[in-house]
């Protein structure tokens, strides 16, 4: 182990000092968050659809739906309200179906509970993680000041209930944070990786290291400490600026720290793997290039998957980056750990496959 | 046990297609000896010397070292080894001390800040210590090799053209190095274009050519068995040609405007130049000179020496 770490520390070293590895995993990956972020950022003014169900029918419920109209009327965004009948039960699907920001349901016996003082809850269905939520709240608290103060009775009569829901909107930070850190694990450890094993290679370093003690898996394990690390400070740094600057709405779960750890090794071994069989910087460069780049665009890291050509989709099915982000986009955002749990499984499965064939395979000796 | 070998090589050979590079090479490396190969480029040193090290796997031949096969398992002896190969290159963004810290870690050998100062005044490194490796000069780099190979302490050291490089006192201190070391016990293998270099650290020399033996022993014993004694160099010869002399019997040779005699065994100077005398040959001036390897080594491989270089 005092092998390994005195390893880690000289490639530590090594790897900070050399300005292409320090940009590659902390200063790309922050600027390509922040363009693109900045680029796709929601507007100050994000249409808002509201969609009020009366299942009082009364006349305070019409003069609430009155001052809930005005309400609107005074929020930046537009706002629009659709009446609905009130046979309809009211459920998450529903608003998705429609493409609604959320709902707003009054209740039945609105009405005499108002003239009763007896304190009634509007419910609010209403998904946090939207850009809308804010307004929508404003909406109906702005709603409720003016529907009490032109009531004889006390105030405070009238309450909230919010029923948290996820209205599917896309939101482009939620669905790119978690792709931009998958992303960064795989350029790191699988198109920057070989070209320093190829300056290993031209340099003789792999030469002065065979006839030292330090063995082969040892080498191995330290770049994947290294890894762990460098990537760790990276997807850190990344989270400050996409939850903290862009106003991303992602959690670091323990699901997502497998898929963060299962990734690198995955991809640190295939680095290793095309590291060990290139030798030379231009071959290294050309073979990771050639499997990074289209993995890069195709696994749905940029572009939704699901808006993009069936044969696209197909494509996408063979690069394990689109299992990665996948599964770190649905623990981290959606919080659906059993989708992402399946897309672990995938990333595990092939580290340990690709791992097994690094360290069995890969050879320090010139022939 | 005095004469203990420490490195048995038996048949060994390495071939590249059609090139032989070592052919059919048996020697053994006694404990606590300075051993030198010694030939011109391309005879097979690197080679040889980079199958003991287990870096290239022999076409056919076997190498023992410290008992063990190394084509079989070269990794049980590492931590015994120190190796310097021919076209060391440090790790670039490391500085010295750090590369040897880092090396100290590799052969688990704690090493505090003294002991690494004091490895960088062995080898002349002390006033590098705040620079990256790439910014050091030829002969720096190969200092910190050495350096490196020294860190663990090591009972065999392979050393691939340690002075290559190195300036004249430079080159001097690392004699007095490996003189230190082999007198601590130390057994050490180098490669050498250098005759002079051979002659004085080597206990024994392997002159090599062509990827075979040419000849084998300690220098006084090659120079002994290959050079004809001491010489005589007539300076200003009077003529053209050395048929005189050699019709007096004398081993002559034209060495640009003066003549060498070589001295046969049982003859004493004085005898030849009594000879030379009593024949009428005229010259301006006289100097004698011991035989050294470099002599051996003409008369063996037949090449030149530039500047105390081996050419062929
Ligand atoms: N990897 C290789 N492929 C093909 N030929 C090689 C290889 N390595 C060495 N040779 C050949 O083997 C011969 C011996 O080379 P080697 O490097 O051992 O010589 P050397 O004695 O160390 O020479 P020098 O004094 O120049 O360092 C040379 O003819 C060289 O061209
Ligand atoms: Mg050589």
């Amino acid at each position: 182990m005092s092998r390994v770490l005195a390893d880690l520390k000289a490639f530590a070293k090594q790897f900070m000092r050399n300005p292409f590895g320090a940009a590659f995993s902390i200063g790309f990956p922050l600027l390509l968050l922040v363009t693109f972020g900045a680029m796709f950022s929601p507007s100050d003014s994000p249409e808002v659809h509201l969609l009020i169900q009366d299942l009082d029918e009364s006349s305070l419920s019409f003069e609430f739906i009155e001052d809930m109209n005005q309400s609107a009327m005074n929020q930046a965004g537009s706002f629009t309200n659709h009446m609905t009948e009130s046979t309809y039960v009211m459920n998450e699907a529903v608003i998705r179906e429609y493409e609604l920001s959320g709902a707003l349901v009054i209740p039945a016996g609105f009405e005499e509970k108002a003239l009763n003082s007896t304190p009634v809850d509007v419910i609010l269905y209403l998904d946090y993680s939207s850009t809308t939520d804010g307004i929508i709240i404003d909406a109906v608290d702005a709603a409720i000041e003016s529907f009490e103060a032109s009531l004889t009775v006390s105030n405070q009569v009238v309450g909230v209930e919010i029923v948290e829901i996820d209205n599917g909107e896309f939101v482009f930070i939620d669905f790119f944070l978690p792709g931009i850190i998958a992303l960064t694990i795989m350029l790191n450890c699988l198109m920057i990786l070989p070209s320093l094993m190829a300056d290993y290679w031209s340099h003789g370093y792999f030469k002065i290291l065979k006839t030292t003690p330090l063995r082969k898996w040892e080498w191995i394990l330290s770049k994947l400490i290294w890894y762990v690390i460098i990537m760790g400070l990276s997807i850190f740094l990344m989270l400050v600026v996409g939850v903290g600057v862009l106003g991303a709405e992602a959690s670091l779960t323990p699901i997502a720290v497998a898929h963060v750890l299962a990734g690198i090794i995955l991809f640190s071994s295939i680095g290793i793997l095309i590291g060990a069989w290139a030798k030379n910087t231009d071959t290294a460069a050309g073979v990771s290039q050639a499997i990074g780049q289209p993995m890069m665009f195709l696994s749905g890291i940029f572009w939704q998957l699901d808006e993009l050509p069936g044969i696209i989709q197909t494509i996408s099915k063979v690069f394990p980056l689109t299992y990665l982000g996948e599964g770190l986009r649905a623990t981290m955002i959606d919080g659906n750990d059993s989708v992402s749990l399946e897309n672990l499984a995938v990333v595990v499965f092939l580290a340990v496959v690709f791992f097994i064939a690094a360290s069995r395979l890969i050879s320090w000796k010139e022939k | 046990m005095p004469n203990e070998s420490i490195i048995t090589v038996a048949n060994l050979k390495k071939h590249y297609g059609d090139i032989k590079a070592v052919d059919d090479l048996s020697f053994d490396v006694a404990r606590g000896q300075i051993f030198s190969c010694l030939g011109p480029n391309g005879a097979g040193k690197t080679t040889t010397v980079e199958m003991m090290e287990g870096l290239r796997t022999p076409t056919s031949g076997s190498i023992e070292i410290f008992g063990v096969d190394v084509t079989q398992d070269y990794a049980s002896i590492r931590h015994r080894v120190g190796v310097l190969p021919q076209d060391f290159i440090p790790f670039e963004r490391l500085k010295a001390p750090e590369a040897i810290e880092y090396f100290g870690g590799l052969y688990s050998r704690e090493m505090s800040t003294r002991d690494i100062d004091r490895l960088l005044e062995t080898v002349g490194l002390e006033h590098r210590k705040g620079i990256i490796a790439k910014k050091l000069s030829g002969g720096e780099k190969k200092k910190l090799g050495i350096a490196l190979a020294l860190v663990g302490q090591p009972e065999l050291l392979f050393l691939d053209e340690p002075t290559t490089g190195l300036d004249a006192q430079a080159r001097r201190n690392l004699w007095g190095l490996l003189e230190d070391l082999r007198n601590e016990g130390t057994t050490i293998l180098l490669t050498t274009h250098y005759l002079d270099e051979a002659e004085k650290l080597s206990d024994d020399v392997l002159i090599m050519d062509e990827g075979k033996e040419v000849a084998r022993g300690s220098p006084e014993d090659l120079i002994g068995r290959h050079c004809g004694g001491r010489s005589i160099l007539l300076h200003e010869y009077g003529e053209d040609s050395t048929e005189k002399l050699e019709a007096m019997g004398l081993a002559a040779e034209r060495v640009r405007n003066d003549v060498k005699i070589t001295v046969g065994e049982g003859v004493s100077v004085r005898d030849v130049l009594r000879r030379l005398d009593s024949g009428g040959i005229r010259y301006k001036d006289v100097t004698t000179a011991e035989p050294t390897l470099e002599d051996a080594f003409i008369s063996l491989v037949g090449g030149t020496i530039v500047s105390g270089e081996l050419r062929k």
